[in-house]
């Protein structure tokens, strides 16, 4: 395809939706309005609604948050990784994980304050003067994780939007309706003088290099709210690099499941090739092996201390009353994915798109798993009081997140265009 | 390749070949020596640091190529050869480990003080399993692996299925060795991380070889021609980055256990930061961190052969000095640092002996992969 061909192309996607689509979005406004419901439910009743009950107190609210946050790893991964270790593939996907990170991050960082028994008060987290005297303990991980989660969506969405700036200027010259204020708006001005293009290389690549501990060190952080505590099953030191590997491994697997049906719903065959899917295939297998990895060091290191309350936790994890939870992500997570070991399942892509669910699935069990069971049975047995049942709120509040995720990014991939037409020109005119 | 060409690669002169031979032969007699006539811990002590150190950078160097090769970096053709070659050391490997195993009463803790409920980790007979399974496979896959690579007709897709075992294999089984000869020294510390941590270090100092061979390649002129600026840049840009993540490993370990603060984790960190090897682990954390993450920021730092020698020799240096600082501390109870001649003499030996084995194998093959068809030749 020629440069212009891909241009025009790729604008012609932005097109007006059909009605499907908006079919689609009105599903996904009427799960979002539910779960707005359940949470001012919450808010007027108090959390006694959530399933919440001692000693378990952080219950699904936290799993999403973990889970959210794990998420925006796809972005980083395969934006800013592959894009400074030039591996030119990334190219077809790169603009879509990246748009998936700020929407993750924007879902994930609500969760905080959704857990909150007085969410109104969230603000005092932050580190500002008050009437009141109070002040942040820095000690805390909980405000680690506001400087961490912040940064990071900072950077992030100034990633997205860099890497946009050229595509948003190229539609501001075609596109001739409603949208050309936005487009003229958005582009800051961008004329593609040689000039502005040195200075968006130079910015693009400093990003890039900037986001990947960023990412690194918000997951990390997210792990030390678990670490940090004395909890046999949390405290552990291999817990920030098991969660980063988690979080790039819940990323990936999420870019294949929203990716294999964007492909063709919106036709773009022609940039997402199967030979992208099938690296994105082999990303999820090895990021599947270290999780592996991290799971046998974590059992192993439990058996090894010797001490009866780290191995309780561990057995009780995989014997106890979670214990089917537990299986079920070791079997998404562990086993499932040794399928993409055979070419054939790598290439195929619902062969690929249902390993990739079942990840997604196996990820977020895996964080309810950490969460609640280790709560379940900490140290004293007197508290060991029934099972946490997550409440109808709970799973409302939880639909809604990802009503909220999936809504802003149908929005998007329909607003802006959805592959990087700047570095798919750019390739066309180099081959 | 042409052999004028190989003459200007990596070679030793005979001199420098007697030299290292005397050096090899130097260091087997200080541990003798040590052993049998004086101080037999640090004589073990001084081993068991270069075993890990050595047999650890052959396999950095087989680990590398294999991600390298795996990721279809074009940039390192040209030093492909050289990482893969520091297989060569593995065969010698094999003895040090035998020997370590066989005098294990003389160096591990828990022969003498089995700790309670771990005799079933701890016993010897299986300590001795593990670990010599552990040798074979990853010597076995390494050399597997080297030898598709320099007959390069069994195709690509043979070389990529071995590059993927040498990786899969790599980090439990490499990790296990630094659970078993570094984290059982002390027998009631327990770190999940250990393994992870260990073996990222072990790749740091294969990211450091990988740096020094570009750096004296660009010098070279068998190599000079393929080894440019491209090459120093990006060898110096992955071990930045590999020492970035070995302190992200020490502080992801260190964090946990200073917040929990218990007594049966602290330990470990405490007494290798206080007395007298508090000296000993500030030196470690320059030399593999701080030094050369301010250094290598610069381009220009990365792109001058002498420099980016100069910190591929400091991180090499760094390494081997905490290796030494997970190992000595569990074992050693004198007073003062066990560190002066005989170690450094043991040290000198193993690393000449390296050295011997690495050239020797590099004089033998191309120096450069020609039938690689991706070979850039304008570097």
């Amino acid at each position: 395809m020629t440069a212009s061909g891909v241009t025009d192309d790729i604008l012609g996607k932005l097109g007006r939706p059909g009605a499907p689509y908006f079919l689609t979005v009105g599903g996904l406004l009427a799960v979002l309005a539910f779960g707005l419901y359940a949470f001012f439910h919450q808010v007027r009743s108090g959390l006694g609604v959530a399933g919440y009950q001692p000693p378990i107190l952080w219950g699904v609210y936290i799993t999403n948050f973990v889970f959210w946050i794990g998420i925006t790893h796809s972005g980083t991964l395969i934006s800013a990784v592959l894009f400074l270790f030039r591996a030119r593939w990334r190219t077809g996907v790169a603009r879509a994980s990246e748009a998936m990170t700020v929407f993750a991050i924007m879902t994930g960082a609500l969760f905080p304050i959704v857990h909150l028994g007085r969410s109104w008060l969230f603000y005092w987290l932050l580190p500002l003067p008050n009437e009141r005297g109070l002040w942040v303990n820095f000690r805390s991980p909980i405000i680690w994780d506001l400087f961490a989660i912040m940064t990071y969506m900072t950077v992030s969405v100034v990633f997205l939007y860099v890497g946009l700036l050229p595509d948003i200027a190229t539609a501001r010259d075609r596109v001739r309706d409603w949208r050309r204020p936005l487009y003229r708006l958005l582009a800051l001005g961008w004329t593609g003088s040689g000039r502005q293009w040195w200075h968006y290389n130079s910015l693009y690549g400093l990003l890039a290099a900037l986001a990947v501990p960023l990412a690194v060190s918000v997951h990390s952080v997210v792990s030390w709210d678990f670490a940090t505590t004395m909890l046999p099953g949390w405290h552990s030191t291999i817990f920030a690099p098991y969660f980063v590997a988690g979080a790039i491994f819940s990323g990936v697997a999420m870019m294949i499941t929203l990716l294999v049906p964007m492909r063709s719903l919106l036709g773009l065959e022609a940039y997402m090739r199967v030979r992208h899917f099938e690296n994105l295939g082999k990303l999820l297998l090895v990021m599947s092996l270290l999780m592996s990895y991290c799971y046998a060091a974590e059992y192993f290191t439990a058996w090894y201390s010797g001490s009866p309350f780290e191995l309780g936790t561990y057995l009780a994890r995989l014997t106890g009353p979670y214990a089917p939870l537990a299986w079920t992500m070791l079997a998404c997570n562990s086993a499932v994915p040794l399928l993409l070991f055979a070419r054939r399942v790598r290439t195929s892509l619902p062969a690929l798109f249902a390993v990739a669910v079942l990840v997604n699935v196996g990820m977020w069990l895996e964080r309810y798993v950490i969460v609640v069971s280790s709560l379940a049975t900490s140290f004293d047995p007197a508290t060991w009081s029934g099972l946490y049942r997550p409440t109808w709120v709970e799973g409302a509040v939880t639909a809604a997140s990802f009503a909220l995720f999936f809504l802003l990014f149908l929005v998007f991939v329909k607003l802006f265009p959805p592959v990087a037409m700047n570095e798919i020109r750019e390739q066309a005119e180099a081959a | 390749m042409r052999p004028a060409d190989r003459a200007g690669a990596l070679i030793l002169t005979s001199g420098a070949r007697r030299v290292l031979a005397a050096l090899a032969l130097a260091g087997a007699g200080a541990f003798l020596h040590g052993l049998l006539l004086g101080d037999a811990l640090r004589a073990w002590q001084a081993l068991l640091v270069n075993t890990l150190f050595f047999w650890g950078l052959a396999l950095a160097g087989v680990v590398l190529a294999a991600l390298l090769q795996l990721t279809r970096a074009r940039w390192s053709r040209p030093l492909t050869r050289a990482l893969e070659a520091t297989a060569a050391f593995l065969p010698a490997a094999l003895p040090l480990v035998l020997v370590l195993l066989a005098g294990a009463g003389g160096w591990a803790p828990w022969l003498h003080h089995p700790p309670g409920g771990k005799g079933a980790w701890l016993n010897l007979p299986l300590f001795a399993v593990r670990e010599l399974a552990a040798f074979l496979i990853l010597g076995g896959l390494g050399a597997a692996y080297v030898y598709c690579s320099a007959r390069r007709e069994r195709g690509r897709r043979a070389q990529d299925r071995l590059a993927a075992a040498v990786l899969i294999a790599y980090i439990p089984l490499f990790s296990l060795v630094g659970f078993d000869f570094v984290m059982a020294l002390d027998a009631h510390w327990y770190s999940a991380l250990l393994g992870g941590y260990f073996l990222t270090g072990n790749l740091t100092a294969g990211a450091a070889l990988l740096a020094l061979v570009a750096a004296v390649g660009a010098a070279r002129p068998g190599l000079a021609a393929h080894v440019g600026p491209r090459q120093l840049h990006d060898a110096g840009k992955l071990l930045f980055g590999l020492c970035i993540l070995w302190a992200y490993m020490l502080w992801s370990q260190y964090l946990v256990i200073w917040y929990g603060d218990l007594p049966e984790e602290t330990r470990f960190i405490h007494e290798r930061m206080h007395g007298a090897w508090a000296p000993v682990a500030w030196t470690v954390f320059a030399a593999v961190f701080a030094i050369p993450f301010a250094v290598l920021l610069s381009r220009a730092v990365k792109l001058r052969p002498a420099a980016l020698a100069a910190v591929a020799g400091l991180v090499l240096a760094g390494v081997w000095l905490e290796r030494f600082l997970l190992v000595a501390p569990s074992l050693w109870r004198g007073d003062g640092l066990p560190l002066g001649l005989a170690e450094l003499v043991v040290g000198a030996g193993a690393a000449s002996l390296f050295v011997l084995c690495w050239i020797g194998l590099l004089e033998r093959v191309p120096a450069l992969p020609p039938s690689d068809p991706k070979l850039d030749p304008s570097a």
